[in-house]
């Protein structure tokens, strides 16, 4: 119970950084990816590695790598790199959602019981 | 030789004329009529032409007839079915005898036929009672120019039901009624079928019958419910009747009905646009970046992509609250709406088939569908108040047939000035459904509904115009809940966490069997009171039921012990969250609590 909860916890830090990160680059942008970044994502590979998440570790060695790519490549490859880039950013965001879910951690499905019930009355409010 | 070969085609007609094919055709009083006259010596003349046989009554009526019963013409006034018609077809067997003869009283297997078809003729009128009783001569012959008609009963191919695509079938009905007898399916319904000269099915839960003709057209088939109603149970009973030969018809018409076809440059605009808000970044986005997403959902709209549209609406309204630097802008949120975005368009560039399609796709407004029996056992009733200023109150049904759970919910935004939501009110209030039951009531019957309107969600409607019966609610402890009921406490801790992207986790219920109270006690700093309660097994589980000034009473009174169930086993219908089992109302013999309204 104890090596469960010690487990969940250390679980819910890696999602938290990871949430860090995303919401950072949404901010700086996808086209200031900078060797930083590449760095971050292989020290996050590797925690989610030591924790047994493979599916989290290739998502975040995928990314960082495509970030690279991107990084580097002449303008004309650079577009189906960034695209690439992306698709597996938004799918690291999406994992990280269902994660945090399934763990139990702090989420805002309280809002979407709200629009549930929001909903409801609209329609109610219709009929 | 034209005059005999419709000669043989009307005799084909005759014998697919049962009393129950008639009677379907017609009505049962036209139909007996139609004897009635025949035994008072009303007669037929028959003269075959090519398109017609030209059917001369002794009282002078002149009835045109074909190798159809759906097509004649008569000279008098009627322009729907007459009773000539039916002369017309009944009396031929009469004038059949005249030319065959008396020649085939003995064939074996048309008396069988004969047995079979007056079996099936439940009530049937005096005349074909008696005349097998008849010792006159010419009767008898009747009887047997009867049967040899009857044995030559046509071969009858209603193979279309389920062979044909079931697409190419509805094509002809709208989309939104096909729909509708869609949802149906999921109650559970009784079928019986027989096949005669039409091919009848019976849905014993709804009472109604439809019988099909070997005409392969759904709008032929015959019904005794007219109208639309008439129109849905013959879709419904089709419907049902080939999933009832294993037919799995879901996916074609998923795709029927909601064709989820949209130019693919709409899903390339919502892809740049998302990529090209990563690439710049938030810090650097141009303000005009945000209407962007306004045309976005503009153009998902038109595109028949309700989702996408809601989404785009979102990631509109996040961005706003971003250049406004609002407290409420979350980065969490936004980045939640985007990834969603760019699942969604993978999974539509994808083929996931059309079903998953449509799902994906969404709905642009919540639809309810008639249901034309449904029946309730009532568990409770739970009072809410949503952070973003929602009041209401939801009622919870469960539904046998299908093992759903049924809501009803009143609701109101209580932050205007002036509107207000009283709890204790609204629970005390007539219901919309039966002017002399108040949803206090409904709270805690067993409801029986007929064409009441119901949402995929379960959530039933107002409106419409349902006919509600009470009908005696069987103790709890006797009725069936399925997979509401959990067997232990333990079973809710063991079952897996739901995990959803798309859309709000529905939450969970449960009914719980408790054996007793052990202890209540008023939580200070959670703001809560908490029951423990332990089953037969002597496992025990906490309930909590927060503090909300508007249930204090109901708190305190519940604190002190008053009205909880006795001494003996009771049952608990609760929501399951993850921190914890709330309560909504306790359930025995007859009784009912629900908790935070009957203070």
């Amino acid at each position: 119970m104890n090596g469960n909860n010690a487990g969940r916890i250390e679980l819910n830090r890696l999602l938290s950084r990871v949430e860090d990160w995303t919401e950072d680059l949404l901010l700086r942008g996808g086209s200031q990816f900078a060797v930083e970044d590449a760095k971050r994502l292989e020290a996050l590979a590797d925690e989610a590695q030591r924790l047994g998440m493979e599916l989290l570790e290739d998502l975040l060695r995928k990314l960082g790598r495509s970030g690279e790519r991107s990084r580097l490549a002449a303008s004309d490859v650079e577009q189906a790199e960034a695209s690439k880039v992306a698709s597996l950013f938004f799918r690291l965001c999406s994992y990280t959602e269902l994660a945090r879910q399934s763990v139990g951690g702090s989420s805002e499905s309280a809002d979407a019981d709200e629009a549930a019930e929001a909903a409801s009355a609209e329609e109610q409010a219709d009929v | 030789m034209s005059g005999s070969d419709m000669q043989a085609r009307f005799a084909r007609l005759v014998a697919l004329g049962t009393e129950d094919y008639l009677i379907r055709y017609a009505n049962k009083g036209l139909y007996n009529r139609a004897l009635k006259d025949m035994e008072k010596g009303v007669s037929v003349h028959y003269d075959f032409t090519e398109n017609e046989v030209i059917c001369t009554l002794s009282d002078d009526t002149i009835c045109k007839l074909t190798d159809s019963i759906e097509s004649f013409a008569c000279s008098c006034p009627s322009d729907k079915i007459c009773k000539h018609v039916l002369i017309g077809i009944l009396d031929y067997r009469r004038f059949a005898s005249h030319k065959v003869g008396v020649n085939s009283e003995n064939e074996q297997d048309a008396d069988a036929k004969h047995g079979e078809s007056s079996a099936a003729n439940d009530g049937a009128p005096a005349d074909s009672g008696s005349d097998k009783e008849s010792e006159t001569f010419g009767l008898d012959a009747a009887a047997a120019a009867d049967r040899s008609v009857e044995a030559e009963l046509p071969v009858l191919d209603f193979g279309w039901l389920t062979e044909r695509e079931i697409s190419e079938l509805v094509s002809p009905f709208s989309p939104s009624r096909v729909e509708e007898a869609a949802f149906r399916l999921r109650y559970v319904e009784e079928l019986e079928v027989r096949e005669g000269s039409l091919l009848v099915v019976q849905m014993k839960r709804s009472g109604v019958e439809v019988a099909f003709t070997d005409t392969p057209e759904i709008a032929r088939a015959l019904c005794a419910v007219s109208g639309t109603d008439g129109e849905m149970y013959k879709l419904e009973a089709l419907l049902r009747y080939r999933a009832s030969k294993g037919l799995n018809d879901s996916d074609a018409l998923a795709a029927k009905l909601s064709k989820v076809e949209f130019p693919p440059e709409t899903l390339g605009e919502f892809r740049d646009s998302i990529g090209e808000l990563l690439r710049n970044g938030l810090a650097r986005l141009p303000h005009s970046f945000a209407d962007r997403f306004e045309l976005l959902a503009i153009a998902a709209r038109s595109s028949g992509l309700p989702n996408l549209e809601r989404e785009a609406r979102g990631i509109h309204g996040e961005l706003e609250l971003f250049f406004a630097r609002h407290v409420r802008f979350s980065a969490r949120v936004l980045l939640s709406r985007l990834s969603r975005v760019s699942l969604m368009l993978d999974a539509l560039e994808s083929e996931i088939g059309p079903a998953r399609r449509a799902q994906l796709a969404g709905r642009f407004r919540g639809k309810y569908y008639t249901v034309p029996r449904l029946d309730l056992y009532a568990l409770g009733a739970e009072p809410w108040e949503t952070r973003s200023g929602y009041r209401g109150i939801t009622y919870y049904f469960y539904c046998g047939e299908d093992g759903g759970l049924y809501t009803y919910s009143q609701a109101r935004p209580a932050y205007y000035e002036g509107s207000e939501f009283d709890f204790s009110r609204h629970y005390r209030e007539r219901s919309p459904w039966k002017p002399d039951l108040s949803m206090k009531d409904a709270s805690s019957s067993m409801l029986s509904f007929r064409a009441v309107k119901v949402s995929g969600e379960g959530r039933l409607s107002s409106g419409g115009s349902p006919v509600l019966t009470l009908t005696v609610r069987p103790a709890a402890e006797s009725f069936d809940f399925w997979n509401l009921r959990a067997s232990s406490f333990a079973e809710l801790a063991s079952e897996p966490v739901q995990v959803g992207l798309f859309g709000g986790l529905p939450r969970r219920f449960k009914l719980l069997r408790a054996a007793g109270i052990v202890d209540s006690v008023y939580d200070r700093v959670a703001q809560a009171l908490k029951f423990t309660v332990a089953d037969a097994a002597g496992d025990r589980l906490e309930l909590i039921l927060p503090y909300h000034a508007d249930w204090s009473t109901a708190i305190t009174r519940l604190e002190s012990g008053r009205g909880l169930p006795n001494g003996d086993e009771f049952h608990i219908f609760a929501s399951i969250s993850e921190d914890g089992v709330y309560p909504i109302s306790f359930l025995q013999g007859n009784r009912q609590l629900n908790l935070k309204l009957d203070g």
